[in-house]
């Protein structure tokens, strides 16, 4: 039973990891320019694509692939945001929800007709499926590679918002953008930043989503969005610690709750999540970590 | 003798129309070098619009602006900031959520860059001019006598102080032209007292040009060696504190006519 209960422990770190990486784009995009970006999710799948189509092309090392699909997830974030989003500036926050949930509707339906609606096999290199065990913990090198990947990025970022003047400045845009235009801080350059590191992690995510799950499709997007969606808010909409607490706990939260309860609840996991939700923000309107709502300027 | 100075800000013509209303109507303004000009007038006039229209938050319906020889009509708020100019606001609109320092970091960082490549290579001039904008930080909070509070949250300090953070943090941009948007808003005859001293004595040890919009009279008639008055978006008259306190245009826009005169 210990065991078991450490192998659930295991899974709902790595589920966490994925959670937390895409939920933080989610947080810092909302932080800054106050936009629920629902195509959020979509740039899972393009990680997830692009990770796929890298790795069947030949014999690019891991490392160099992770690096890569950064890259890609920042690209499109870069490309989202100057396309779709930019020209939304200073429009009721309604019209930027609407157009982020135009942008998802876009990239599933680009996704299904560039590649089929077809599930494909995501072929992981053999390398990275070997089994270990620690004790009566199974892993797979992938696995452990997610959470390292996660850790590493999540601690990069945090130093890097911390004690960079550049996250100086993406914290002083984050309270008040226009005072920090008035200070001189160019607002497009920290917020096509925030586009571009959010998308990026949620672009590795993707490639975890897949090296974790083994399928993927165009309309994958939607659960890992929905999820870091929800783990954002648990955590404090804008807050960055926040939505890795929020990640972390909703991985934690579901695995255990399919490993520990009969079978046939299982199918009532994400109805679960969103109880969680629920029961948080009636403690916590704000979230764990999120601090009390004021509109500025 | 400040009309011997080089000319910093020159406003032509300068109007702005939210829909029907007429905020602003024909407003020209001339600036020289280390001139302290008080704006003044009652409420509605449009001495904000002012402030915004100078710096580039709302762009105006019609006329120019000129700053430093150059038009800036168009330009947006960060690019006239990095020309040398800085404000503060009626309302405090600090960081609330970042440090004291962090603060008045934020405006050194500027003349510095954000520095993108450099923070993500970690260059080694980075540490160089990290260290220099603490130094200059720090510089500032000890002319404002703030040391005791840099590592405080903005939020936490009393009203007061906040001003002179604020304050601060707009000197740090090292701007040519300071526009003050009542800062003695809200405090008590001592701190009022305290932010007069402050403000002549920051504008003869950074070389500053300052335009201040102010409500107190005490504040005005005290800092100000000219003083243009404006009303219901137009210039009313400009001239020194004496001359501004007895023109009857002057005290017929914030008192009315006199009751004989009124119904002649």
């Amino acid at each position: 039973m210990v065991g078991y209960i450490a192998q659930q422990l295991v899974n709902g770190l790595i589920l966490g990891s994925m959670y937390a990486l895409v939920a933080i784009g989610f947080t810092m995009i909302y932080g800054i320019i106050r936009l629920i970006n629902f195509a959020h999710g979509d740039i899972v799948m393009i990680g997830a694509f692009v990770t796929l189509g890298l790795v069947i092309s030949g014999q690019i090392p891991f490392p160099v692939i992770i690096i890569l699909v950064i890259l890609a997830g920042a690209l499109m974030g870069i490309i989202i945001e100057r396309a779709a989003f930019r020209p939304m500036r200073g429009a009721p926050q309604v019209t930027g929800f609407i157009t982020s949930l135009a942008v998802s509707i876009l990239l599933q339906n680009l996704g299904i007709l560039l590649l089929t609606a077809q599930p494909r096999n995501f072929f992981c290199p053999d390398y990275l499926q070997t089994v270990f065990n620690l004790g009566s913990v199974s892993l797979r090198t992938i696995d452990l590679a997610i959470v390292v990947i996660a850790v590493v990025l999540m601690v990069f970022l945090v130093l890097l918002v911390r004690f960079t003047r550049l996250g100086m400045a993406m914290r002083a845009t984050a309270e008040n953008l226009k005072v920090a235009l008035l200070m001189g801080i160019n607002i497009n350059r920290i917020i096509m930043l925030a586009f571009a590191i959010g998308s990026g992690l949620a672009g590795v995510a993707g490639m975890m989503w897949g090296a974790r799950y083994g399928q993927i499709d165009p309309l994958l997007g939607f659960v890992p969005g929905l999820k870091a969606f929800v783990a954002a808010v648990i955590g404090g909409v804008g807050s960055i610690p926040g939505a890795m607490l929020g990640g972390y706990l909703l991985g934690f939260a579901e695995v255990l709750f399919v490993g520990l309860l009969p079978p046939i609840y299982s199918s009532y996991r994400d109805a679960f999540v969103f109880i969680i939700l629920i029961l948080i923000l009636l403690v916590l309107p704000t979230g764990l970590l999120g601090r009390k709502m004021e509109e500025g300027v | 003798m400040p009309t011997e100075n080089a000319l910093l800000l020159k406003v032509e013509g300068l109007g702005k129309h939210f829909g029907g209303v007429r905020a602003l109507e024909e407003y020209n303004l001339t600036l020289r070098d280390g001139e302290l000009m008080g704006l003044i007038g009652p409420n509605g006039a449009g001495k904000t619009t002012v402030f915004n229209l100078i710096t580039g938050v709302i762009r105006p319906t019609k006329g120019h602006v000129f700053f430093r020889g150059k038009d800036i009509t168009h330009s947006r708020p960060d690019q006239n900031a990095a020309l040398g100019m800085a404000r503060t606001f009626q309302n405090i609109r600090l960081f609330k959520q970042l440090s004291v320092i962090d603060n008045v970091k934020v405006g050194v960082h500027m003349h510095h860059g954000t520095g993108l490549w450099a923070t993500a290579l970690n260059l080694p001039n980075l540490r160089r001019s990290e260290q220099a904008i603490e130094e200059r930080a720090l510089e500032i909070l000890s002319a404002f006598g703030l040391m005791d509070y840099k590592e405080e949250l903005a939020e936490n300090l009393p009203y007061g102080d906040q001003r002179k953070v604020e304050l601060g943090r707009a000197l740090a941009t090292a701007p040519r032209l300071l526009l003050l948007d009542e800062p003695a808003a809200g405090m008590n005859p001592q701190e009022t007292g305290e932010i007069i001293r402050l403000i002549s004595r920051i504008r003869q040890e950074y070389d500053l040009t300052i335009l201040l919009v102010e409500h107190n009279m005490k504040v005005i008639m005290g800092a100000c060696e000219s003083i243009q008055v404006i009303d219901r978006g137009e210039v009313l008259c400009l001239g020194t504190p004496e001359e501004i306190q007895h023109d009857p245009r002057v005290i017929e826009a914030y008192l009315g006519k006199p009751k004989g005169e009124g119904h002649a």
